[in-house]
C-alpha cells in the first residue's frame, strides 16, 4: 500500500486553528504521507515561512475526534477536528464542511496507526544537519561490554550464544554471563525462563564488587518444575559469598499466583542461598490506565474544584506508582551498595523482564553510578537497559494517554515515561547532580512515541537488525549530541558528585511533574527566564573561575600574576607597598625564590637604604 | 519567670529520636533556661534551640523498656521526640516544660527580657526610632491619597475604637457626627476607614467590621459614610460592599443583631459574599493538613488526607477574594471589606489585594509596612490567634492559624511569580516563626493600643531590625523591580500545592538536597567575589595563597567547616555562609566580615592580617 492511498482529502482551505502550539489563526490544512501541515494565511501576497507552519507527524496523534460546531445538525456549521497527541497536546482545527472534516479525520486515523516498519518516517527522513558524532556507533555493544567485563574479568565473560537471536529474540546477539557457565547451560536455562530470558549481567558495581543480573521469571508452573542448570548459573554468582538477593518486582501474591499460568518464583528449596525480596511495581496495564486518568485530571483541572483535582490525582495512582518504582530501585541499590559487608549479587526479574525489571535495574544504576547522571552515561543507560534489554517500544508506545478502552490492546503502556518521571523526581531532589535538564527527558519521551529518528523503532535488537534501522535511519543521539544542540539540554548547575544518591520516597517528596503533564496548560515564560538567568550566572562563574585558577597557578609557580599583557602596560611599575606584600606572601608560601622575587627584594632593600 | 522557678534545668543521657526512623537516635543533654529549650548532643556538635514560647504541646507516651517518650510539638511545626531512660526524669522534665512554656502575662514574654541586641550594638532608644516600619502619614503620602480623603484624630487616645490605630483616614466630607454614628452601628466600633488608595484612578479599599443590622436596624450616619466613601472616588457610580463570609454565616449573625448591609438602604451599592470560612474551620483544616504531613505513609493516603483537609481550597478562595477586590479597584470601583469583626478574613483579603495591586508591598520593606498596617495597625489579635498566652478553654478557641494561612498565600503567589517579589521563602518562614516565638516585640499584643501600653518599642527588639541586619539572606535573587499589577494569577486547582518547606520544614530528609534559590544567591555572591579578585589581580595585587576559586557544594553542606565548631544545621533553610577566601561553609558564629565587607573564616582572617 502506498501512503497516499490512505489520504482521502489532501487539502482543506479556510480552516481555523483554535487550539494548539500556535496562536489561534486562519489557514489551510494539508495532508502528506507522514505529516499534517497547517499553513497560516498571512494576507494576500505573503507566504508563510517554514517556522510559521505547523508540522505534525501522524504518528504523534493518539486519538482523532470530530465534533460538530453546532449541536443542531440541520445547521451546516462545520466541525471541530480534535487531534489529541501522544505528548498530551491537543490541537483543534475548525473545518467548514463536516464531510471534509470526517475525511481528514479518517485519513489521520489510518496513517497514525499504520503497522509495519516500511512506512515509518525515520526511513524517509533526510538529515538536514551534519552528523558529527554518529549515534549508531557511539554506543557499540562490543566496546560497552568489553568496558564492563574488564572491571572483573575473572567473573564475567561475553557470550555469543544468542548469535542470530537464536536463543532469545529480545536479547542482543552478545550478552555478559558468569564466567564459569557454558553456552549449553544458558540455552537450557532459557527454556526455564519467561521470554527465554536467561540470567545476564545488567550492572557491575566495581566499588563493592556486587552485581545486578536480570532475567525473566522462572517457569515453575503448577507442576513445580525445576532446572538444575539455571540453579547452577545463579549459584555461580555466589562463589565468594554465602547469600544473594532475588528481587521480584511483583508483590508476593501476584508472583505466587502466576504459578497457575506457568510462571512463578524460584523455590527456596532449590535456591536456598537466595533471599527473596518483593517489590510493589505496577503492571503494564495499570500504568497505562493510570496515565490516562492522570492526563484526564490535568486536562480538566482548569475547570474543576481543588478537592476534585486532588482526589483525581490520588485516584490516578500515578504518583504512588512513581514512589513504588523508586522504592524498588532504591532497595536493589542498597543491596548493591552494602557498605562494609560482603558483596551481594542481586537478581532482578518480574514476569517477562522487559518492563518493571528494566525500571528497577536502570534506576538503581542511576542512584549508584555517577556516570549514568551525565548526558553520555544516561544515553548509554538507555541503550544498555532499555534498547538492548528488549523493552518493546513499538508495542508500548503505539498509543498514549488518550487512547483508552477498546482503542488499545494489552500491550500499550507508558513504562518508559514512568522511568523518565522517576528520573525527574530524583533530579528534583538532587538538582545539581545531573548533567542534563528536564527538557532532555521531555525530548526523549516525545521521540519514544513519534520521531524522525530511528532510535526507538522496533521492539528489540532483532527487529532493528532485520529492518536495517541503523543503516537507513538517523539516530536520536546523533541529533541531541550535536554540539549546536547539546548545550540547550545541559544543566549549568551540574557539579559531578561521585557517590551514590539516595532520594526520599516520602509522600511529600513525590510531586507532579508539572512541566510534563501541565506543559500545554501553563505559560512557562517566567520559569524559563528565571532558569536562563541562573544558567547565565553559572556560566559566568565558571569562566571567572578558570581565569582565576589559571592566574593562581602562575602565581604559585612564581610568574607575575598579572592577568594579561594589556594590564602590564597600564601598570608598568609596581608600587613599593605592593612589592612588600608580594614578597611576604611568597615567603609564607615557601615557594622557590624566583627571579622576580629576588628582584623585588633587591628593590625593597634599595628603598630602605634611601 | 525567674531561673529559680524553673525546676529541673538539666537532664542527661536523653535520646533524640529521629522521627522518620532513617537515622540512629542521638544521645545528649537537655538544658532548660528561662527562654529556651536546648538539646546538646554528646558525640556530635548538634544543638537544637527552641524558644519556650514556640512549645505548643507536650505529650508523654507509654513507658517501654528503653524509657519513656516525650513528644514536644512546636508552633513552627517542629516535632521533637525524646526518649528518657528514667520515668521520674521524664515526669520532671514534662512538668518543667509545661511550666516554662506557659505564659500568663504578656509582660513576661521573653522579648522583654532580652537585654542584648542579638544583631548589633545599638541602644534600645536608638533602635526605637526605626522600630515600626509604618508611619501612617508617610504611607498615605506614598499612596498619594487625593484630597477627597482626610486624616482625623477622632480616635485619639483610642477614644472610640480601642482596636484601631489613633490616626484614621476618612472621606474629606465626613463629619464627626457621621463617624460617631457609624461607630455605634459597627461591631466593636470598627467603622469603615481607608487602608489603600489607588492613585491611578482614585478607587480605594476601606475596611470595617460587620454592621449591627440585625433584621431591620439601619443607621443613617453609616449609610451616609458609605455614600461619602463612594463619592470620594469621583469617577465611579457604585461601591462594592464585600462580605468575605459565606452568606449563610452572615445570615446567622443577623439573629445576634449583627449581619450585613441591606443594599436597599445603601443606594447604588452592591454586596458580594465570599466563601471564606471562620477561624474554627481554618484551625481544624490546618490540623488535618498537619496530620497528613506527619502521619501519611503512602502517596495515595497523603493526597487523600490533603484533599479532605480542604486547606488548599481555603487558600484558593482567599486569593479569589483578594483578586476580586484588586480587579474591582482596577475597574475604578472602591471596595469596603468586612467579615465579622474585621480583623481576620478582612486583614487577609485586603492584604492580598494590595500585594496584587501594588509592587511596593512586594518589596522587603513594603511587605513589612503592609504587615504593620493591615495586620498590626488594624488590630489582628496576634496574642490570641498565635496563642502567646497560655490557654484556658476560652483562649484555646481564639487560636487559629490565620496569619500562617496568609503567609502561605504569599508563598503560593511567589511560586507562580518567581520574579515579582523582592523577598524569598526564607523571609516568609522567618516571619511566620517569629509571629509565635515571642522573641521580638513586633507581634506581641492584640492591637496597637496593647503595644503602646506595653511600650514594646522601648522595651523590646523589633523583628524588622533583625531582618535588616541580615537583609541579603532574605533577598530573592531573581527579583525584577517592576511596576506591574499581578493580573494573571492562575486560580486553577493545580496551581496550589502544599508548602512542604513550611509544614515539613524540620524533616530535612524529605526536601530537595539543594535549595535552588540558595544556589542562585551563592552564585551571585561568588561572582562578586571573583570579579573583585580579578580586578585586584589586574591592579597588581597577589591572590591570597589559600584562595580557592571553587566554593564548596551545597550538597551535604550540613555543618560548619570549622574544626572547633562543626555545628550542624537544623534545617535546609538556614543560610550557609561562605568564606570568601577558602570557599568553605561556616556558621554565623565562625565567620567574620572584614573592613572590606568580605566574609572570612577565622583562619583566613588570621592569615590575611
Amino acid at each position: 500500500m502506498e501512503l497516499s492511498e490512505a489520504i482521502e482529502k489532501c487539502r482543506v482551505d479556510n480552516v481555523f486553528l483554535c487550539e494548539g502550539p500556535r496562536q489561534p489563526q486562519k489557514g489551510s490544512l494539508a495532508l502528506i504521507g507522514h505529516h499534517l501541515i497547517f499553513q497560516p494565511d498571512l494576507g494576500n501576497s505573503k507566504k508563510a515561512s517554514h517556522e510559521q507552519e505547523l508540522w505534525l507527524l501522524h504518528r504523534a496523534v493518539d486519538r482523532v475526534q470530530v465534533e460538530p460546531v453546532s449541536k443542531d445538525l440541520s445547521i451546516r456549521a462545520g466541525a471541530y477536528l480534535r487531534l489529541k497527541c501522544k505528548n498530551f497536546m491537543t490541537c483543534t482545527i475548525e473545518i467548514g464542511d463536516m464531510e471534509d472534516c470526517l475525511a481528514v479525520a479518517r485519513s489521520i486515523e489510518k496513517l497514525s496507526n499504520l503497522s509495519g516498519f516500511q512506512h515509518d518516517y525515520p526511513f524517509y527522513y533526510r538529515c538536514p544537519f551534519n552528523v558529527l558524532d554518529n549515534g549508531w556507533t557511539a554506543f557499540g555493544i562490543d566496546e560497552e561490554f568489553a568496558r564492563l567485563v574488564i572491571l572483573c574479568p575473572d567473573k564475567w565473560r561475553i557470550s555469543s550464544v544468542n548469535k542470530n537471536f537464536e536463543v532469545c529474540q529480545s536479547y542482543p546477539e552478545l550478552v555478559i554471563v558468569p564466567k564459569g557457565i557454558g553456552d549449553d547451560y544458558l540455552k537450557i536455562s532459557a527454556t526455564f525462563r519467561d521470554g527465554t530470558k536467561f540470567p545476564i549481567l545488567s550492572y557491575y558495581h566495581a566499588e563493592t564488587r556486587s552485581c545486578i543480573v536480570r532475567c525473566g521469571q522462572p517457569l515453575i508452573g503448577p507442576t513445580n518444575r525445576r532446572c538444575r542448570e539455571d540453579e547452577t548459573i545463579l549459584n555461580s554468582l555466589l562463589s565468594n559469598v554465602s547469600k544473594g538477593v532475588i528481587f521480584d518486582t511483583r508483590p508476593k501474591n501476584l508472583a505466587t499466583s502466576s504459578k497457575g499460568k506457568g510462571g512463578g518464583i524460584e523455590s527456596p528449596l532449590y535456591y536456598s542461598q537466595w533471599k527473596y525480596v518483593h517489590g510493589n511495581l505496577p503492571r503494564i496495564k495499570e500504568v497505562h490506565d493510570s496515565l490516562a486518568k492522570l492526563v484526564e485530571a490535568c486536562n480538566e483541572s482548569i475547570n474543576s474544584s481543588t478537592e476534585k483535582w486532588i482526589s483525581k490525582l490520588a485516584a490516578s495512582n500515578w504518583l504512588q506508582y512513581v514512589a513504588d518504582t523508586i522504592t524498588g530501585a532504591a532497595t536493589v541499590a542498597q543491596c548493591i551498595h552494602c557498605e562494609g559487608s560482603e558483596e551481594v549479587p542481586v537478581v532482578v526479574h518480574g514476569a517477562e523482564g522487559t518492563d518493571s525489571t528494566l525500571l528497577v535495574t536502570s534506576i538503581a544504576q542511576l542512584l549508584l553510578n555517577a556516570d549514568a547522571r551525565t548526558v553520555r552515561g544516561f544515553e548509554c543507560l538507555i541503550e544498555h537497559e532499555w534498547l538492548w534489554g528488549g523493552h518493546p517500544f513499538t508495542l508500548r508506545c503505539a498509543h498514549s494517554a488518550f487512547a483508552t478502552g477498546s482503542l488499545t490492546g494489552p500491550y500499550e503502556s507508558p513504562v518508559f515515561l514512568l522511568f523518565l518521571d522517576c528520573v525527574w523526581q530524583i533530579m528534583r531532589q538532587y538538582p545539581c547532580s545531573f548533567e542534563f535538564t528536564e527538557e532532555f527527558l521531555i525530548i526523549l519521551f516525545e521521540h519514544a512515541y513519534a520521531s524522525e529518528f530511528g532510535s526507538f523503532l522496533g521492539n528489540n535488537e532483532k527487529e532493528r537488525k532485520d529492518h536495517r534501522v541503523k543503516e537507513h535511519t538517523v539516530s536520536l543521539w546523533s541529533y541531541v549530541n550535536h554540539p549546536e544542540i547539546l548545550p540547550s539540554y545541559a544543566n549549568a548547575l551540574y557539579e559531578p558528585y561521585d557517590s551514590a544518591i539516595w532520594p526520599s520516597v516520602a509522600p511529600q517528596s513525590i510531586v507532579l511533574w508539572e512541566r510534563m503533564y501541565l506543559r500545554w496548560q501553563r505559560n512557562w515564560k517566567e520559569t524559563d527566564e528565571v532558569r536562563q538567568t541562573l544558567f547565565e550566572w553559572k556560566h559566568r562563574e565558571k569562566e571567572l573561575q578558570s581565569k582565576l585558577s589559571h592566574l593562581l597557578q602562575r602565581q604559585k609557580s612564581g610568574i607575575s600574576p598579572k592577568a594579561s599583557p594589556s594590564s602590564m602596560t597600564n601598570n608598568d611599575v609596581p608600587l613599593p607597598g605592593k612589592n612588600a606584600q608580594n614578597t611576604s606572601i611568597a615567603n609564607n608560601d615557601a615557594s622557590p625564590p624566583s627571579m622576580e622575587n629576588v628582584l623585588n627584594k633587591l628593590k625593597l632593600n634599595d628603598q630602605h637604604a634611601q | 519567670m525567674k531561673f529559680q522557678e524553673i525546676g529541673t534545668t538539666k537532664v542527661k543521657r536523653v535520646q533524640l529520636v529521629d522521627r522518620l526512623g532513617s537515622e540512629a537516635n542521638l544521645i545528649g543533654t537537655i538544658h532548660i533556661t528561662t527562654s529556651h529549650f536546648i538539646f546538646k548532643a554528646e558525640d556530635t556538635p548538634k544543638e537544637i534551640w527552641i524558644s519556650n514560647a514556640l512549645i505548643g504541646s507536650i505529650e508523654r507516651s507509654s513507658i517501654s523498656a528503653a524509657g519513656s517518650r516525650l513528644i514536644i510539638k512546636c508552633k513552627n511545626f517542629q516535632t521533637i521526640t525524646l526518649l528518657i531512660p528514667k520515668e521520674k526524669e521524664c515526669l520532671d522534665l514534662y512538668e518543667t516544660l509545661l511550666r516554662v512554656s506557659k505564659l500568663y502575662n504578656i509582660n513576661e514574654a521573653f522579648a522583654f527580657f532580652r537585654k542584648e541586641n542579638p544583631d548589633k550594638q545599638v541602644s534600645v532608644k536608638e533602635a526605637s526610632n526605626n522600630w515600626f516600619r509604618l508611619n501612617w502619614d508617610e504611607e498615605f503620602k506614598r499612596q498619594e491619597v487625593g484630597d477627597t480623603w482626610k486624616k482625623t484624630d477622632f480616635n485619639a487616645a483610642y477614644a472610640y475604637c480601642d482596636t484601631y490605630p489613633e490616626e484614621l483616614w476618612i472621606p474629606a466630607n465626613a463629619s464627626t457626627q457621621v463617624l460617631i454614628g457609624s461607630c455605634r452601628f459597627r461591631s466593636r466600633a470598627r467603622l469603615p476607614v481607608l487602608t489603600y488608595y489607588y492613585k491611578a484612578n482614585g478607587a480605594a479599599i476601606c475596611r470595617c467590621s460587620q454592621p449591627l443590622a440585625g433584621f431591620s436596624a439601619r443607621c443613617v450616619e453609616d449609610e451616609n459614610l458609605m455614600e461619602l466613601i463612594m463619592g470620594a472616588n469621583q469617577s465611579a457610580s457604585t461601591l462594592y460592599l464585600i462580605d468575605t463570609r459565606p452568606k449563610v454565616n452572615a445570615m446567622v449573625n443577623k439573629v445576634q443583631g449583627k449581619g450585613f448591609e441591606d443594599v436597599r438602604n445603601y443606594q447604588n451599592m452592591q454586596s458580594h459574599f465570599f466563601d471564606i470560612e471562620n477561624i474554627h474551620v481554618m484551625r481544624s483544616s490546618l490540623n488535618k493538613l498537619l496530620d497528613a504531613c506527619q502521619k501519611s505513609t503512602s502517596v495515595t493516603e497523603y493526597l487523600k488526607a490533603v484533599e479532605s483537609s480542604g486547606w488548599l481550597r481555603h487558600l484558593k478562595i482567599l486569593i479569589e477574594c483578594g483578586k476580586f477586590i484588586s480587579d474591582s479597584i482596577l475597574r475604578c470601583i472602591s471596595c469596603v471589606v468586612h467579615c465579622s469583626d474585621g480583623w481576620d478574613r478582612t486583614s487577609q483579603t485586603v492584604a492580598i489585594a494590595q500585594l496584587l495591586l501594588d509592587p511596593y508591598y512586594r518589596t522587603i520593606y513594603g511587605f513589612q509596612v503592609l504587615l504593620d498596617k493591615d495586620w498590626l495597625g488594624f488590630g489582628f489579635k496576634f496574642d490570641d490567634r498565635c496563642s502567646h498566652l497560655s490557654a484556658n478553654e476560652e483562649l484555646l478557641k481564639e487560636a487559629s492559624p490565620i496569619f500562617t494561612q496568609f503567609i502561605d498565600v504569599v508563598y503560593q503567589l511567589m511560586r507562580q511569580k518567581p520574579t515579582a517579589f523582592e523577598f524569598n521563602e526564607r523571609f516568609l518562614l522567618e516571619i511566620n516563626e517569629h509571629a509565635y516565638s515571642c522573641m521580638y516585640g513586633t507581634f506581641l499584643g492584640n492591637c496597637d493600643k496593647d503595644r503602646k501600653d506595653l511600650r514594646v518599642a522601648t522595651r523590646t527588639h523589633s523583628l524588622w531590625a533583625h531582618i535588616d541586619s541580615n537583609l541579603e539572606h532574605y533577598k530573592n535573587p531573581f527579583y525584577k523591580s517592576t511596576s506591574y499589577y499581578l493580573n494573571d494569577i492562575d486560580l486553577g486547582p493545580s496551581a496550589f500545592v502544599v508548602w512542604t518547606n513550611l509544614y515539613n520544614q524540620f524533616d530535612t530528609g524529605i526536601q530537595p538536597r539543594e535549595y535552588i534559590n540558595d544556589v542562585a544567591v551563592n552564585t551571585k555572591e561568588h561572582l562578586n567575589v571573583l570579579e573583585t579578585k580579578l580586578k585586584q589581580v589586574n591592579e597588581g595585587k597577589l591572590l591570597p595563597t589559600n584562595f580557592s576559586v571553587k566554593w564548596q557544594s551545597l550538597l551535604n553542606a550540613e555543618e560548619c567547616y570549622s574544626r572547633n565548631c562543626g555545628l550542624e544545621y537544623t534545617t535546609r533553610f538556614e543560610k550557609r555562609l561562605y568564606c570568601y577566601n577558602c570557599g568553605k561553609v561556616f556558621c554565623k558564629r565562625c565567620i567574620k566580615v572584614n573592613e572590606h565587607g568580605s566574609r572570612l573564616c577565622a583562619q583566613c582572617l588570621k592569615a590575611s592580617s
